[in-house]
């Protein structure tokens, strides 16, 4: 067996010692004082072992537990029989890294870029949405309704709430029996915004200015149909929850990589949030007009409802529509087109529907 | 004649340096594996990354020929990982959920910044000891003999002086820790001392503070200098007979070209440099230090300590979470 030079260290002291080493078996190695010694001065079982480097070199440094003293070599140069025999040692999850460690510096690069996109696109695509539906999934709605009434009270400095005509829209409301495992309640702001929007957990505010704009009050309750579709869906809390994970990986990445992952990985994501979103106005749409059937409710007051908005936005639409990406909504116009096609796959009759006394008396009172 | 050439070897005092090999190919490969496996762990893996990033810098770093070793383990800081998370996550969620009543809010989040306060001593004094325990160099550990209870003292002492004083006292607040912290620190049998006062620091943190200002941020380089060395060159070591000065000749021109070009490559390579410029800004620091002449490296004794395998498992050790204060 050849000889190599190494370093001893007793584990006491600090002095160096000019031995020479080789490996006898796959599980032992022999420690001589010089190259020509027979007797070996101590022998080092595989066992106890432990590659204690991890550089870019040929340095090698080994450790051994001995009667409660830790002796180490330092090996300047070691030879094939040597690595091989290290490659044997029990060792956790550096073994990986000797790729990166020891390959050329140029395929390490080039690799470790692909690899890493690669991975980020699968994150940004499949994983975070499954882990936030995980989330989802064990969050009550007890605390969805917390979180809702959280966000609402954060907001109502800003909103104009009107309390009164708030009755009435809840009247209105409860007067279309939609069905929800959601206690909703409804608010009316009195400002001329055409919009609306829901929390979670069961609030919806409707804006003054797309009441008006509504010409029938089935209208307003495709606008409801909408709207209570993302609550029961709970599509905020599906967004929050794929937010939180995102955040939480991401930050243990940026820990490392100081800022490389959140500014490449940001953009990413964003872009990513839009068609995240539109899949779930579509599916709001979807599930309103299903309401809409279920209670007897003209279908194609989604259609009208959609005009009007196309109406009051047609000019920003012009503008948009060369940029559909970047639109959080789908296009009301596309909109309307999908819409159409699904009353006239599902075999229904556009304007097929009851008269509801009540409910247009409501509206009509809202109106005024 | 053998006699005489080792008198004058030793009225020649020989000047012991520093050096640094890590390269930014190597670390750039380590900060990618890292972050795959974070990914692919959905972060769980963040503490072996930390302990991969630390065996790596240590290990690089060579000292009278001889590379450091770090001996920490992802599994010891894994534990500490998941208790500051799991608290400062509870505590987090629970000022979320109670924003809606006032009065809870109010309580939430009042214990979260009370937590994070009575964490910082925590997480500075068990980061320190940890680092130091888990450091080896040929063979001999680093020691750290801190008591944490008269840390805690400290740190409360002069935290309340450096709140009083709107925190002019700060430099003097920073110069308690590290004096404390450097002054159990032990190297063998030699421990580590530190003189500096915090007069000096709050010197260089005015002039710093107005010159950088002045010169729209481009003397920021040379006051971080300024505090690199303030560390530095008040860094002593004791072997019980004599106090001996580290050095660094770390100079402003100096600091001054490698941060300003490190932040370029970072800005044209869109984040990909940083790992050159990591290990530009370690090869500058470390580089430019001489440890004290005569200090008799190839003589250091194992402390009684150190002579165990390094693994204690006290409560502060868990609290390297590998946030840098």
């Amino acid at each position: 067996m050849s000889k190599i030079k190494a370093t001893y260290f007793d584990g006491i002291s600090s002095k160096p010692k000019a031995i020479w080493i080789s490996v006898y078996s796959v599980s032992l190695l022999r420690l001589y004082d010089s190259e020509d010694a027979l007797q070996a001065f101590e022998e080092w079982d595989s066992l106890r072992i432990k590659k204690d480097s991890f550089n870019s070199s040929n340095a090698l440094q080994l450790s051994y537990v001995d009667n409660e003293l830790r002796k180490s070599l330092e090996i300047a140069e070691a030879n094939e029989q040597i690595n091989t025999f290290v490659k044997t040692l029990h060792t956790h999850e550096t073994r990986i890294f000797d790729f990166v460690l020891k390959r050329s510096a140029f395929k390490v690069i080039i690799s470790g870029i692909l690899t890493l996109s690669l991975l980020i696109f699968v994150y940004v695509k499949w994983v975070s949405l499954a882990v936030g539906n995980a989330i989802v999934s064990i969050i009550p709605p007890s605390v969805e309704e917390t979180i809702g009434t959280a966000a609402f009270n954060q907001m109502n400095p800003i909103l104009n709430i009107d309390s009164s005509k708030s009755e009435l829209l809840q009247a209105f409301y409860d007067e279309l029996n939609f069905e929800s495992d959601y206690e909703i309640s409804v608010f009316y702001d009195t400002s001329n915004t055409v919009n609306a929007f829901a929390l979670p957990g069961g609030k919806i505010v409707v804006f003054d200015g797309l009441i008006q704009k509504t010409e029938s009050w089935e209208e307003l309750a495709a606008l409801f149909g909408h709207e209570l579709s993302h609550v029961n869906e709970r599509h905020s809390m599906r967004l929050m929850s794929r937010e939180l994970g995102n955040y939480a990986v991401f930050s243990a990445l940026t820990g490392d990589m100081a800022g490389i992952s959140s500014v490449l990985v940001e953009s990413a994501l964003s872009l990513n949030e839009l068609v995240y979103s539109r899949t779930y106005e579509k599916q709001a749409d979807r599930e309103g007009l299903q309401l809409l059937v279920e209670n007897n409710i003209e279908p194609a007051a989604m259609i009208r409802l959609f005009e009007r908005i196309f109406d009051e936005n047609k000019k920003v639409e012009d503008f948009m529509k060369d940029l559909e990406i970047l639109s959080t909504h789908p296009l009301t116009d596309k909109r309307m087109d999908y819409i159409k096609e699904w009353i006239i796959n599902t075999g229904l009759i556009e304007d097929h529907g009851e008269d509801n006394e009540k409910a247009r008396a409501l509206w009509l009172k809202m109106k005024e | 004649m053998e006699i005489i050439s080792e008198e004058s070897t030793r009225q020649t005092p020989e000047k012991i340096t520093i050096k640094f090999l890590g390269q930014g190919s190597r670390y750039f490969g380590i900060a990618i594996l890292n972050a795959i496996l974070t990914i692919i762990t959905l972060g769980l893996y963040y503490p072996w990354a930390k302990a991969n990033i630390r065996k790596f810098l240590w290990n690089e770093t060579e000292v009278k020929d001889s590379r450091m070793v770090f001996h920490g383990t992802g599994k010891e800081m894994f534990r500490g990982f998941i208790i500051a998370y799991l608290i400062l996550g509870s505590l987090y969620l629970g000022m979320v959920l109670t924003q809606s009543d006032p009065e809870y809010a109010l309580y939430f989040a009042l214990g979260f910044y009370l937590g994070l306060i009575l964490i910082m001593p925590l997480a500075i004094f068990g980061a320190w000891r940890y680092r130091i325990t888990r450091t080896s160099w040929r063979g001999i550990f680093m020691g750290f003999d801190g008591v944490f209870k008269k840390f805690l003292k400290l740190y409360f002492k002069h935290l309340f002086f450096t709140i009083i004083s709107f925190g002019i006292y700060a430099p003097w607040f920073r110069v308690e820790i590290i004096t404390f912290l450097f002054n159990h620190t032990l190297i063998g049998k030699n421990r580590l001392g530190f003189k500096g006062q915090g007069s000096d620091l709050f010197g260089i943190n005015l002039l710093g503070g107005i010159l950088s200002v002045i010169t729209l941020y481009l003397y920021v380089p040379v006051y971080l200098k300024d505090r690199i060395n303030f560390t530095l060159n008040n860094t002593f070591i004791d072997n019980g007979d004599t106090k001996r000065l580290v050095k660094s000749h770390l100079t402003g021109k100096q600091a001054w070209v490698i941060m300003v070009t490190n932040v370029l490559l970072v800005i044209v390579t869109l984040g990909i440099g940083f790992a050159w410029a990591s290990m530009r800004y370690m090869r500058m620091i470390l580089e430019n230090i001489d440890l004290p002449d005569n200090l008799d490296l190839d003589n250091l004794e194992q402390s009684e300590k150190g002579r165990i395998d390094a693994t204690g498992d006290e409560l502060v050790d868990i609290m390297d979470v590998g946030i840098d204060f």
